[in-house]
């Protein structure tokens, strides 16, 4: 190109970044058509500078993949974004701030009976349609696309179905001077790229957006009220479906139709709200009455409306406001189901919720969903004839789990380290010693005297002397050697003292695993120690015969190079990560935030029981309850059930989106990492038992003291 | 030269009444701003001659968060009239919780004030309820000031409806009763009334309907929208199902009754309740409400009336409870229900519903209480706990290691809505204890299913089994428990002794 010339084209072209970006990709798009039709480009790059120079406008004219997926229309950071998104680890996380953004008070929203107040003045009342009255459990409205893909069982079918729309919208601006079109445009040109009868195209499309199409409470909470105040209603959306079946979708969600007095659909009025055409065919019909428009696009539904004397009012899309906090690191079908339905239950305006049901839901849900299917999908493949679920975090992934499957019986055991300890010392004797002794002695000041008692070893006090060391004296890292010799040159002592615990634990299992020769032992983590011990434990005390499989949500074992063949043997089976598998999320669990996200990561999953002792000297016993904590479970576990409610009953006729991977069901949570002011705002009253291995004196931490002393 | 101020429906009623009757050469009505939006057509009280001239008082324009700013009142008030207030013969006050109120009073200025709703005289625990909620600032100044109590020395009298109050008011009152004062003017005052409150005429009616006022309560921040809806649902599903049913709805409630009740009239018009006898072609039957203070004034004119109170905001959620543990007593023969902590007029007019309790003297006995007097598990034959913390405190262990013989059974309520995704109730749980005393519990069935109707909730009530190890771990977690609560209670008498000795209390 010669310098005069370039310097033209840079002038045109180049002057203004969206004519040059949506102009140039035009052409190279259409390349043949810019050698054959010059005067067609000239015309297109006319329009465009038309557009974006003289009319100022800020949104797209022919590419709107863009500018509906990101948060501004800063094309370069747009693409940017794309190649980045999963170029970083999760261990250099970037910071986040959650704490004071997330949740259903982001939304800003009036109480429905108050926002209803804003149209009492008003004749006639427009409704958008989609993102307005209307909600799809997806991030973003093309991603249904990917469901419709694997109905039509075509490769590749959501590209193909987007850029069909795409081109028939660019094909109709340059034949007829607007971009709208139908439904039937797209699925002609798909018929003609692909092959596929353009009537099942279509229907199949209509019949997913009907099933995925539900009403957004708090639209529908108003549209009741306003038709039974007698506001006259109209529906007004830029869509390519025909009237008919706006109508058909508005009465499938609850929505009375009867009372809606026109629809101006732009695929029908070859004019769109985004040209401001369409408004101005409402003013037209209707143009003495005081109208006023809801919908969710700040430019094309307030601003086109204000320019043709209509009112607005701006219902800020749920995903958009949302955004902040979604979790990018999903992937693209599962994450935007999961970003759907969290969007638009939180952010919809209709409800405020507790902080504990918040997390429940954003986080916990996909979480605790994703595990149970997985653990359902091992049972089935190995055969299992019944699962235990192991407290206290067993509780709520037994319930979800019998709310998806009956067909494998279910029990919740009371173990946990205390109980495997006074029952499995005899398995593990390190273990024992290592937790009992060497570990207390670094964190603990607790007497010998007290730490015996804990151990259910009172009857060793009167040995310490022999050892030179005495009754009230504090453990610590010096006399451990000691107090830990004394142990094991009375091991046959300790044994016999195990005897009742272990005679207890064996009854109690018998009664649990029943006639049970298959089973599974589910817990959420961490060092496997346990479950390994419990496996042991069954298949030595109460039936030799039985096999069973153990499945865990994460492992971090003690020592970084433990446990490896293990779990290469599938002796556990993890779901979300361990040093092997998704080891970003590992790292990021493991080593950020100074160790603390086991208590991050266990909010989500605590039962409203303490945890479980296990028998001593004839009595059941319980650790100290953290009492505090229990209206926020519950308000955890509801949000937990109401996500998976809700994810359900979309997705129930599709069996792959319940393969959720560990690496999507555990990405939000692992998120949250990034910002310790979210746990220290929103939980930093919840209460931890520190150090549950004695019960003589007991020191009750809340998630702050333990940030505090983390220095988090 | 006198002036009225008037912030409700109610209250516009009264003083146009009240105007009507009184004797005084210039009538003047102070309206407050959002009480316009309400009835735009205001200044047709110009024209029927119910006063001589109006004014707004713009309430908007005060809004105070954290600091109480005098000027500003000031300024409003007297901003709002041409006049000085010194030059008013009297000046009446209706919606004596607005800060013109304050304002008279800081000017030392004595008025007479109307009551704030019917009744509301003695029941000023209604209106305190509700402003806690709208504006703390604006709630502990008038606290402060004895207004809710009408006991303020700058308020003369009350003018109160003596028919609807719950006691005789100890305060000087005079006796004002819109319905009587009503009936008691000419066809054209009757009229003009109507008229101005645009009410719906000749509405038809066969004379055994049954009207709920219904109450704004979403508004006022007792309850979210939904669960206004939700509250309402229930009180016709329990208490009016099957009958005929008109809403007279508050003029500020904002719920879509049409849609909720397919089969109820609903009268949405704007005017006072007092005026509903005249607008039917038949007197209905009965009149319902859950505590709007607009049922007494007009009671008399209904051969039934139905209330409950204000417990019912928080009551309603454990509805099921109620209900079930009513069948239950009424399953195993009791003829008595005594019970403590619960809603008592809930439960009461529930048991009303379930009228089939006959046959033995055995008396039941529920508790919502967390802690329970021992002697009540010996003294009664069935004990339904509805506080399911009952089992971690110390009486209820004791009462399992004294060995009371008592049979204890988990009742586990399922409410379930088919159509609605969103309902999160996930259930609740009741606790019966039948003492061995009483053969009758063996083989009572403890099951039932039932939907109610407006509400589209099934309700399935069972025994949730459990076996011996269940129960070992109960006892094991109920121990651990009592350490914690143990804990709680040495470190509050450990408080208790630190502040007496620095003498914080006496």
């Amino acid at each position: 190109m010669s310098k005069f010339r370039q310097k033209i084209y840079d002038f045109l072209v180049r002057r203004n970044k969206q004519v040059q970006y949506e102009y140039e990709r035009y052409v190279m798009e259409h390349v043949i058509e810019h050698h054959e039709h010059h005067l067609l480009h000239w015309k297109i790059l006319i329009q465009l500078k038309w557009h974006f120079q003289v009319k100022k406008n800020r949104f797209p004219l022919l590419y709107w993949d863009l500018f509906n997926n990101s948060d501004s229309q800063d094309i370069d950071k747009s693409l940017k974004m794309d190649t980045e998104r999963y170029d970083d680890t999760m261990v250099k996380i970037e910071k986040r701030n959650f704490a004071n953004t997330l949740g259903s008070k982001l939304s800003n929203r009036a109480q429905i009976q108050h926002f209803a107040n804003r149209f009492m003045n008003h004749d006639i009342i427009s409704f958008d349609v989609y993102d307005t009255l209307i909600f799809r459990p997806f991030s973003e409205p093309i991603d249904l696309f990917m469901i419709l893909e694997a109905e039509l069982c075509i490769i590749d079918f959501a590209r193909i179905r987007i850029e069909a729309e795409r081109d028939i919208r660019q094909l109709n601006l340059v034949r007829y001077g607007n971009r709208e079109c139908t439904i039937e445009d797209i699925y002609t040109l798909i018929s003609q790229r692909t092959g596929l009868n353009k009537e099942k195209g279509i229907n199949k499309e209509k019949e997913l957006e009907l099933r995925f199409s539900y009403a957004n409470p708090y639209m529908l909470h108003l549209f009741k009220i306003l038709s039974a105040k007698n506001k006259r209603i109209i529906i007004t959306s830029d869509m390519y479906f025909s009237e008919k079946f706006i109508i058909q979708v508005l009465q499938k969600c609850g929505y009375d139709c009867d009372v809606i007095e026109n629809v101006y659909i732009s695929s029908e009025y070859n004019v769109s709200k985004s040209n401001g055409k369409l408004f101005n065919t409402i003013r037209n019909h209707y143009p003495n009455e005081k109208i006023v428009h809801i919908g969710d696009n700040l430019e094309v539904d307030v601003r086109k409306a204000r320019d043709n004397n209509i009112d607005a009012i701006h219902y800020p899309r749920c995903t958009d406001i949302s955004k902040k906090f979604f979790c990018d690191e999903m992937s693209p079908l599962i994450g935007s189901a999961y970003k759907g339905i969290i969007a638009n239950h939180i952010a919809n305006g209709n409800n405020y919720f507790s902080a504990g049901y918040e997390h429940g839901f954003i986080y916990g849900g996909i979480m605790v969903m994703g595990y149970v299917n997985w653990v359902y999908k091992k049972a089935i493949e190995r055969g299992i004839d019944k699962i235990l679920f192991v407290s206290r975090d067993g509780k709520i992934f037994k319930a979800v789990f019998d709310s998806f499957h009956q067909d494998i019986p279910t029990e919740y055991i009371y173990w946990s380290r205390i109980a495997h300890l006074n029952s499995c010392g005899n398995f593990n004797r390190d273990i024992y010693l290592q937790r009992y002794i060497r570990d207390k002695s670094h964190s603990e000041d607790i007497t010998l005297k007290d730490l015996l008692e804990a151990m259910n070893l009172d009857f060793l006090t009167c040995k310490l002397n022999k050892y030179r060391l005495k009754e009230q004296q504090l453990l610590s890292v010096e006399n451990a050697f000691l107090v830990e010799k004394m142990v094991i040159d009375n091991w046959n002592l300790v044994e016999k003292a195990s005897k009742e615990s272990i005679e207890f634990e064996k009854r109690y299992f018998d009664n649990i695993v029943g006639e049970a020769k298959k089973i599974a032992i589910v817990d959420i983590g961490w060092t496997g120690v346990c479950l390994l011990d419990l496996k042991k434990f069954l298949t030595t005390y109460v039936n030799n015969n039985i096999s069973c499989s153990l499945f865990m949500m994460a492992i971090t074992p003690y020592f970084e190079k433990g446990m490896q063949s293990t779990i290469l043997n599938n002796d556990i089976e993890i779901y979300a990560f361990s040093n092997q598998t998704n080891k970003e999320m590992y790292k990021a669990h493991r080593m950020t935030n100074k160790q603390t996200n086991n208590v991050f990561f266990e909010i989500i999953t605590q039962d409203t029981i303490p945890s479980y002792k296990g028998l001593q000297k004839g009595e059941i016993l319980f650790d100290i309850p953290e009492v505090e904590n229990y209206e926020t479970i519950k308000d955890i576990h509801k949000g937990i059930y109401d996500f998976v409610r809700i994810y359900r009953n979309y997705f129930e006729p599709y069996s792959f989106m319940f393969n959720i991977s560990g690496a999507d069901a555990i990405a939000p949570i692992i998120s949250t990492y990034r910002d310790v002011d979210y746990y220290k705002t929103r939980f930093g009253n919840f209460c931890f038992k520190r150090n549950v291995i004695s019960s003589n004196k007991y020191v009750i931490e809340t998630l702050n003291d333990i940030c505090a002393r983390k220095r988090l | 030269m006198i002036l009225y101020h008037i912030t409700t429906t109610y209250q516009l009623l009264n003083c146009i009444e009240h105007s009507i009757i009184a004797e005084s050469e210039k009538k003047i009505a102070v309206l407050a701003d959002f009480l316009t939006y309400k009835f735009p057509q205001y200044q047709d009280m110009l024209k029927f001659g119910f006063f001589d001239e109006i004014y707004i008082i713009k309430y908007a324009d005060i809004k105070m968060v954290d600091t109480f700013d005098y000027e500003l009142i000031d300024n409003v008030c007297n901003s709002c009239i041409p006049y000085d207030f010194d030059e008013f013969e009297e000046i009446y006050i209706a919606g004596i919780q607005m800060w013109i109120s304050i304002f008279l009073i800081n000017n030392e200025i004595p008025f007479i004030a109307f009551e704030e709703a019917s009744g509301g005289l003695t029941r000023p625990e209604i209106l305190e309820h509700n402003d806690e909620r709208i504006s703390h600032i604006r709630y502990e100044l008038m606290k402060e000031n004895h207004i809710y109590d009408y006991s303020n020395t700058y308020i003369k009298y009350v003018i109160c409806n003596i028919k609807a109050q719950v006691f005789i008011p100890e305060c000087k009152y005079i006796d004002f009763d819109p319905v009587l004062n009503f009936s008691n003017f000419n066809q054209t005052e009757k009229n003009n009334i109507l008229s101005f409150f645009k009410c719906p005429q000749h509405v038809i009616t066969n004379g055994d309907e049954t009207i709920i006022l219904t109450q704004q309560l979403a508004n006022l921040g007792v309850v979210a929208f939904e669960e206004q809806i939700l509250m309402y649902q229930l009180f016709v599903d329990y208490f009016c199902n099957g009958e005929r049913i008109i809403f007279k709805t508050h003029p500020d409630d904002q719920v879509y009754y049409t849609y909720l009740f397919s089969n109820a009239q609903v009268i949405n018009d704007k005017f006072p309740s007092e005026l509903l006898p005249y607008i039917f072609t038949k007197c209905p039957r009965k009149i319902s409400t859950i505590y709007s203070t607009g049922i007494y004034t007009i009671s008399q004119m209904f051969n039934e009336t139905f209330e409950l109170d204000m417990n019912y905001e928080y009551s309603y959620k454990d509805i099921y409870k109620y209900d079930v543990a009513l069948r239950i007593l009424r399953n195993l023969g009791c003829t008595n229900v005594k019970s403590e902590g619960l809603d008592e007029t809930l439960l009461h007019q529930m048991q009303k519903n379930l009228s089939d309790f006959e046959g033995t003297d055995i008396t039941g006995y529920i508790t919502g209480k967390e802690v329970c007097e021992i002697e009540n598990f010996c003294r009664y034959e069935i004990i339904i706990f509805f506080n399911h913390s009952i089992l971690l405190k110390d009486n209820f262990n004791k009462m399992i290691e004294r060995n009371y013989n008592i049979h204890i059974i988990n009742i586990t309520i399922k409410p379930f809505r088919q159509t609605d995704i969103y309902m999160s109730d996930t259930g609740c749980e009741i606790i019966l204890a039948i003492n061995d005393r009483l053969e009758k519990g063996n083989g009572i069935s403890m099951k039932e299913k039932f939907r109610l109707q407006n509400t589209g909730i099934d309700i399935e009530y069972d025994e949730i089994l459990g076996n011996k190890f269940d129960y070992e771990m109960l006892k094991g977690q109920l121990k651990a428990t009592e350490e914690r609560l143990k804990h709680y209670i040495e470190e509050n008498d450990e408080l208790k002794k630190i502040i007496h000795e620095k003498g914080l209390i006496e």
